[in-house]
């Protein structure tokens, strides 16, 4: 029941802690594998046919050739200092991980009411009111952002950001968080309304690799 | 002001209100409920290798993007709908082996305004599995082949699949399934269909409705042909020729 790829193929998602395990089983199943690493992937391919291509968390992973699959267990299970930056229209988060402890954290929302039925002026009055609400809603996660991220920015390894890709880039743009974005990771992570409970969990995507499995025989598409 | 029901007219009232509750209308409990999580997910990828048709609609992960998609397709590999990638949405139809896209801003993220405004709003035909479009058609692939389906829910992320409580998804009575990082939401009513695909963190989730109603395809009209703007190949091609 794994999650299909589009291209072909599923998506597995494999935490750190898993990762060598995983790979050791893939290769039992698959018989003799050979890997590619660059440092956003690690494409495992059997002589079977069957392909694991998996992207590297918190990029880039600095290859060693002499290293099992080019160093990147290693780099998965390294322990580092990461800032999450979660932002939905009306809700984020912000927080400051060593490992996968929540050292440093704040949460909130602001009310951003939803689009006015068209037509006439109320549907404009609508929309410069909703303009409004929304930039009140991004000035205050900035305001935690500044507050939480930038007091560690000189200890973060790197700054991870998820939500609304639009969102995002709306608090990243305050000139405050320019440090910030330096350390931004290229991947955006899927998370529903930042709550407290959503920002605790980051760890698990944020640190897990992402595997797009293609079994013998299957049709792939990059 | 309420006015009371006449004598006459109340009994027939209850009666209706009886058989509302009877649940005569509705497909009838398929008992998977009380199956095992490994039966479930087996009966499912039976049912999905059989099925007719689907509406899908969610989104799905790919490397580096999000794929929005909203498509009713069928068995013969007919399909109708939208995606959405990076941000912008575009219409999509294949049919007869034939793939079509009408999006201006796609073909202008993907292709280059160029090609985008000789297109216009226009459908394209785009050849299968190159160059803008066409690869993005043939990435759905997975999703619209219930034998590719199937394959990718028949194995479990972790190898095991766990069975939870029974609830309700998009108004349907489901099992939940459970692997490593994912949950599939399967019909207890009806044939044992896939209702929804999440991860167990994110939100990211794809759904299923429709099953088995027939989703009829046509080609569309005026259509240009993608070879033609010089773009069969590439990411970035430059139109050759006006059509």
């Amino acid at each position: 029941m794994s999650r299909p790829a589009a291209g072909g193929g599923r998506w597995v998602r494999v935490d750190p802690e898993r990762l060598a395990a995983w790979l050791d089983g893939f290769t039992a199943r698959h018989g003799a594998v050979e890997w590619r690493a660059v440092p956003e992937r690690v494409e495992v391919s059997a002589a079977d046919g069957a392909l694991a291509a998996c992207e590297v968390p918190l990029p880039p992973l600095a290859v060693d050739p002499a290293a099992p699959w080019g160093g990147l267990v290693a780099h998965a299970l390294a322990e580092r200092t990461v800032g999450v930056l979660l932002v939905r229209l009306g809700g984020f988060a912000a927080g400051v991980f060593e490992g996968s402890r929540l050292s440093a954290s704040r949460t909130g929302s602001r009310p951003v009411h939803g689009r006015a039925a068209a037509g006439g002026w109320s549907q404009h009055r609508f929309a410069r009111r909703r303009e409004g609400q929304a930039r009140t809603a991004l000035d205050a996660a900035a305001d935690a952002a500044a507050a939480v991220l930038l007091p560690a920015a000189a200890s973060l390894d790197a700054v991870v950001a998820g939500g609304d890709r639009r969102a995002v880039d709306g608090v990243l743009a305050d000139p405050r968080l320019a440090s910030l974005r330096a350390l931004l990771a290229p991947r955006l992570l899927d998370v529903p309304d930042p709550r407290r409970r959503v920002l605790e969990d980051s760890p698990r995507l944020f640190r897990a690799v992402s595997i797009r499995v293609v079994e013998p025989g299957a049709e792939v598409e990059d | 002001m309420v006015r009371p029901l006449r004598r006459a007219a109340a009994p027939a009232l209850v009666a209706v209100l009886l058989a509302g509750c009877g649940g005569g209308g509705g497909p009838a409990d398929n008992g998977e409920g009380s199956r095992q999580a490994t039966q479930i997910l087996k009966d499912t990828v039976a049912a999905l290798r059989g099925a007719e048709a689907v509406h899908m609609y969610g989104s799905i992960p790919s490397s580096g993007a999000t794929f929005g998609i909203d498509l009713r397709y069928n068995r013969s590999g007919n399909l109708m709908g939208t995606i959405t990638i990076g941000g912008v949405t575009a219409s999509v139809v294949v049919t007869g082996g034939h793939s079509y896209l009408k999006g201006r801003a796609l073909f202008a993220k993907y292709a280059g305004d160029q090609v985008a405004a000789v297109i216009g709003d226009r459908w394209v035909a785009v050849p299968a599995g190159a160059g803008p479009g066409g690869d993005i058609v043939e990435s759905l692939s997975t999703f619209t082949d219930f034998g590719k389906l199937a394959d990718a829910l028949s194995m479990p992320s972790g190898g095991a699949v766990t069975k939870g409580a029974s609830t309700t998804v998009d108004g349907r009575a489901v099992v939940s399934l459970r692997d490593a990082d994912s949950i599939l939401y399967v019909a207890t009513t009806g044939k044992p269909y896939p209702v929804e695909i999440k991860p167990d963190v994110g939100s990211q989730a794809l759904h299923f409705d429709g099953w088995d109603v027939a989703v009829d395809v046509s080609a569309p009209r005026d259509v240009l042909d993608f070879s033609s703007l010089g773009g069969a190949t590439g990411s970035s091609p430059t139109p050759s020729a006006s059509p």
